[in-house]
């Protein structure tokens, strides 16, 4: 240690030894100090992280019973006292859902959006903040944040998470009226949704909600050609089925579904529904002149629906042509005279009704007023004609005068399609 | 200074009586037995210190947390009735502490340590630090409105301070050890050594010392890596990545800085105001006032804020996420300023880092949440106007900009908001500083009666230099191989009292007449003026030098030739005594005027 050059007396040796001495005991007086001080500082220091661990865990139990006893106040604080011991991001977007339920939108919204900065593409942030954007009705917000949340990642079993998203934006671009969106996202639905009844079935009522029965009822028969299929699969392919005027399907369904065993446990309401569609599919069905039937037959159901569709024109359109008929000619400038004609306002409808109601009657004039079945049976186009002349008079009919009754008003339902009437 | 001082009622003499004995090991001096002995064990007892700074700084964070959890509960909420009245009892308890066991605990611990570093040699005694780790973490624990860095930072400059009188080392060395404890103890506390290390310089060093910075360094990484072992690697607040996509998101961080200056500068008013009025009431007072702040602060939790009690990282951090509308975020601030004005100037031990991070983190967080709410178009998080808020008031309050900028950096790791981190604390910084000129740290120290060198002077102190009092060359130049005779002529002449000698080498010599004079008594007057004059040879000077760098000189030489630095020979000009002592003059004058 001495850097000196000159020689140490033996005062100055002493008294380094004794240096020396003194510096090392006190370096490992030192250490010592740092040992105890490590041991000390480790149990004061893990004593409150496992009592720290503890009230998180507690903080979160409360806050999570409070959550599902529908209290989100209560909830909050005890969420938030989890988190002030521990971070976590369960337990955060637990908060964030108390901070919604408890209708602080705005506190959950800069909540959710803060997560979402750390964690963008998590599934769980983007679908609550789309469900805040949906309440405050910010419609782009809402979708874009659904969309984000279906691409986003998922803990557990994020194929089933992403399809609940998707029905999820499907309903909630249903209640917006997007319908053409939500159809769209149903059918991707249907890939992802497997062979699971249940969600097939959603989709299926979904489907029917955005008007798209066609789809709707593709879904319902798949699934009623299963063994034992669920009632609610017959019902819908028969109500779907009736919907689109497939009644020849509709009745196949709806008598299944007639005759199912859970029918009875339905509510009055819907076997009343069931029963009515059932009777006029079958009503439709025995007036239709399917091909199928024979000659005569068909010549018999055609004849019979000449007579109802032309007591309908002369009860309803008839008037109107004579009106039209008898109206006075438009003026023309050689008729003129030097006075002026009289200012009568014209009525568009009025005048698209006396004129489709004239060209019925030139029609209706044209055919023969009591077609022979003889006549029927070795005209099929003069069938033809007679059965197309039916279904426009019962649609004129009804636009002119109203929803027509009886058998007007199968007819009615068969002119909408009558192609659809036998689909298999 | 009865708060300040860590050796209360010792007088100074003594305590320089006690450090010239340390020098001496009985009869020997030790300076002359192992002249090198404290160079070499000050790096290894920077470790030691850091390590057990660090050790002691995690235990004292966890006591308060303990404390905390046992007196408030784990979840203090309004409407709990120990909010009222356990602040206050045991507000009741650290007076008595610091009152009549403990009083170099009373404050914050930066003056007190800046107070041994500069009055007291680097003392600060065991028992100031076991007062401060007991009455602080107790008046934390209670929930008084105050943070736990500042006492940090005492009790690692005090843990250093003991570890150096134990190893018996000179009163120049012990002064160098309070600021490596104090680095060591804040590094701990902020888990931050880079912030620790530059608030140690900037605030209590005053400058760049390379005698010491190695040691600091040391130390607080020693401390840091110890805090980590328990506290882990994740920095104190985490905040996701600022991404700045339109510059002109930036004038809403100016416009946090400039509302976090005015803030600052109210801050530090009221405590400026406060602190002195509650310090002059009657000594029996002291016994109440840190138990009616401590009263004030739980009625200000008791009816509705409990967040503003204790240190409050907790809130900061739920701040950063979002937690707070701006109407709560604001009234926080405002709630937390008022507590920790009280606390603070009751002379309850505590300090302000950790209260100024809290208001300025509610400031950031109002201010984002109300431009998110009417500007929804700007893409900066809360937590990012948050973080800037933290670090605005901390540049503002406690003016030092550049400890608060890594401040920020460190605490979140986060160095993506540098940008609008130093836009905003700048903005701040000139604020506080054009409508407060003395920082607070001084203001407190004068109200103590100490008169500490001011650290922002030290750092903006203008120097002198060479160039200010050169003049130009008026005076003959000769070469050094001329005779003497040429230079008789040249004094003739001119009638200068001194002429520069140009040497062969472009080194320059200042002839006097009175030297020439007895020079030519004895040579002949065709000798040469290199061989003739003496040996020495004035000191290469230049312009950029500071102006003190030549007053040795002028012991020697009357002129001194100041050359180019480009082209050594060529002068730039003269430099006078009495040039030099003007410029000096006109400076102090100028000062005084201001």
């Amino acid at each position: 240690m001495p850097e000196s050059t000159q020689p140490l007396s033996s005062a100055e040796r002493n008294a380094l030894r004794r240096l020396v001495f003194q510096d090392a005991i006190a370096l490992l007086s030192l250490l010592l100090v740092i040992i105890v001080l490590s041991v000390l500082t480790y149990l004061l220091f893990h004593s409150f992280k496992s009592h720290e661990i503890d009230l998180a865990q507690r903080w979160k139990r409360r806050g999570e019973v409070a959550l599902q006893k529908g209290n989100p106040n209560v909830a909050i604080d005890a969420l938030r006292s989890a988190l002030a011991y521990k971070s976590d991001r369960s337990t955060e977007i637990e908060l964030a859902e108390a901070l919604a339920n408890a209708g602080k939108t705005h506190e959950a919204v800069a909540y959710f959006t803060t997560l979402r900065e750390a964690e963008p593409g998590s599934g769980i942030i983007n679908l609550q903040l789309a469900r805040l954007a949906a309440r405050q009705d910010e419609q782009a917000q809402a979708i874009h944040y659904y969309q984000t949340a279906i691409d986003g990642t998922w803990e557990g079993d994020g194929y089933q998470r992403r399809r609940d998203v998707r029905l999820e934006l499907a309903q909630y671009l249903i209640s917006i009226h997007q319908f053409t969106r939500a159809r769209n996202q149903l059918l991707i639905a249907v890939g992802n949704a497997g062979n699971l009844p249940p969600i097939l079935l959603k989709i299926a009522a979904m489907l029917e909600e955005c008007q798209s029965q066609t789809d709707a009822l593709q879904i319902y028969r798949t699934l009623s050609k299963q063994r034992e299929p669920s009632w609610q699969a017959l019902s819908g392919a028969g109500r779907t089925a009736y919907q689109l005027g497939e009644f020849n399907v509709a009745l196949h369904y709806l008598d299944r579904a007639l005759y199912a065993r859970a029918f009875v446990s339905q509510p009055a309401a819907v076997q009343t529904t069931i029963r009515n569609m059932q009777s006029i599919a079958a009503q439709i069905l025995a007036i239709y002149p399917s091909t199928d039937l024979s000659i005569r037959d068909r010549a018999l159901r055609i004849q019979h629906n000449v007579t109802v569709a032309r007591k309908r024109f002369n009860s309803c359109e008839s008037p109107l042509a004579a009106a039209a008929l008898a109206a006075p000619k438009a003026p023309t400038a050689t008729s003129s005279s030097s006075l002026l004609p009289p200012v009568i306002p014209a009525n568009p409808l009025a005048q698209d009704a006396q004129a489709s109601a004239k060209a019925l009657a030139a029609r209706w004039a044209k055919v023969p007023r009591y077609p022979t079945l003889f006549y029927l049976e070795q005209n099929p186009q003069a069938e033809q004609t007679l059965m197309q002349l039916v279904y426009d008079t019962e649609i004129d009919a009804a636009k002119q005068c109203g929803t027509p009754k009886g058998e007007d008003a199968l007819l009615y339902r068969i002119a909408q399609d009558p192609n659809a009437v036998e689909q298999q | 200074m009865t708060g300040a001082s860590p050796a209360a009622g010792t007088s100074r003499a003594t305590l320089r009586a006690r450090a010239l004995d340390r020098l001496r090991f009985g009869s020997v001096d030790l300076q002359k037995l192992a002249p090198t002995r404290e160079e070499r064990l000050l790096l290894l007892l920077s470790i030691l210190i850091g390590i057990i700074s660090g050790l002691l700084v995690v235990a004292f964070r966890v006591a308060i947390e303990w404390i905390k959890v046992l007196l408030l509960g784990s979840a203090p909420h309004p409407g709990q009735l120990r909010l009222l009245y356990m602040p206050a009892g045991m507000g009741l308890i650290v007076a008595a502490l610091v009152i009549f066991i403990f009083p170099g605990a009373r404050g914050s611990g930066v003056n007190q340590t800046k107070a041994a570093l500069y009055v007291y040699n680097g003392y600060i005694s065991f028992k100031t630090v076991i007062g401060k780790f007991l009455t602080a973490a107790l008046a934390l624990g209670s929930g008084q409105s105050l943070g736990p860095e500042d006492p940090s930072l005492q009790i690692g400059a005090g843990v250093a301070s003991v570890i150096a009188r134990r190893l018996k080392m000179s009163r120049q060395r012990l002064r160098l050890f309070a600021p490596i404890g104090a680095a060591a103890g804040l590094a701990a506390a902020f888990n931050a050594p880079i912030s620790a290390m530059l608030f140690v310089i900037e605030e209590v060093i005053g400058s760049w010392s390379a005698a010491v910075l190695g040691s600091i360094v040391l130390a607080a990484i020693s401390s840091v890596v110890v805090a980590r072992l328990f506290w882990g690697t994740e920095p104190m607040f985490r905040v996701p990545a600022v991404e700045l996509r339109d510059p002109r998101e930036l004038l809403a961080y100016a416009v946090m800085g400039v509302i976090g200056g005015f803030v600052a500068v109210i801050f530090s008013s009221t405590l400026g105001y406060l602190r002195p009025r509650l310090r002059n009431l009657p000594r029996w007072t002291l016994f109440c006032q840190p138990a009616l702040a401590g009263l004030l602060v739980g009625a200000i939790g008791y009816f509705g804020f409990p967040q503003v009690m204790g240190v409050g990282y907790g809130v900061i951090d739920q701040a950063m996420h979002a937690q707070f509308t701006w109407q709560i975020l604001l009234a926080l601030a405002i709630f937390k300023l008022i507590a920790t004005t009280v606390s603070f100037s009751s002379g309850t031990p505590g300090g302000m880092f950790a209260p100024t991070l809290f208001i300025g983190a509610m400031l950031g967080g109002a201010v984002g949440a109300f431009e998110k709410l009417f500007f929804p178009h700007l893409t900066g998080s809360i937590g990012a106007y948050a973080l800037v808020g933290m670090g605005v008031l901390f540049a503002g309050f406690l003016r030092v900009p550049l400890t608060s900028v890594f401040m920020v950096l460190e605490v979140s790791g986060n160095y993506s908001i540098i940008l609008p981190v130093i836009l905003a604390n700048t903005i701040a910084y000139l604020i506080s500083r054009s409508l407060q000129p003395v920082p607070i740290f001084e203001v407190l120290t004068l109200q103590d009666g100490l008169h500490l060198p001011s650290m922002e002077e030290q750092r903006e102190e203008v120097h002198l230099h060479i160039e200010d009092a050169l003049r130009p060359v008026d005076i003959p130049i000769l070469e050094g191989a001329d005779p003497l005779a040429k230079a008789s002529r040249a004094f003739a002449d001119s009638g200068a009292a001194a002429l520069l000698v140009k040497m062969w080498d472009n080194s320059w010599y200042a002839l006097t007449r009175e030297e020439l004079s007895g020079i030519e008594a004895l040579q002949n007057p065709e000798s040469r003026l290199e061989t003739a004059v003496r040996n020495d040879r004035i000191p290469d000077l230049y312009p950029d030098l500071t102006l003190d760098s030549a007053l040795p000189c002028f012991a020697r030489w009357k002129i001194l030739p100041i050359q180019n630095r480009a082209t050594l020979g060529t002068l730039e000009g003269i430099l006078t005594e009495p040039d030099v002592l003007d410029r000096y003059h006109q400076d102090w004058t100028g000062r005084s005027i201001k």
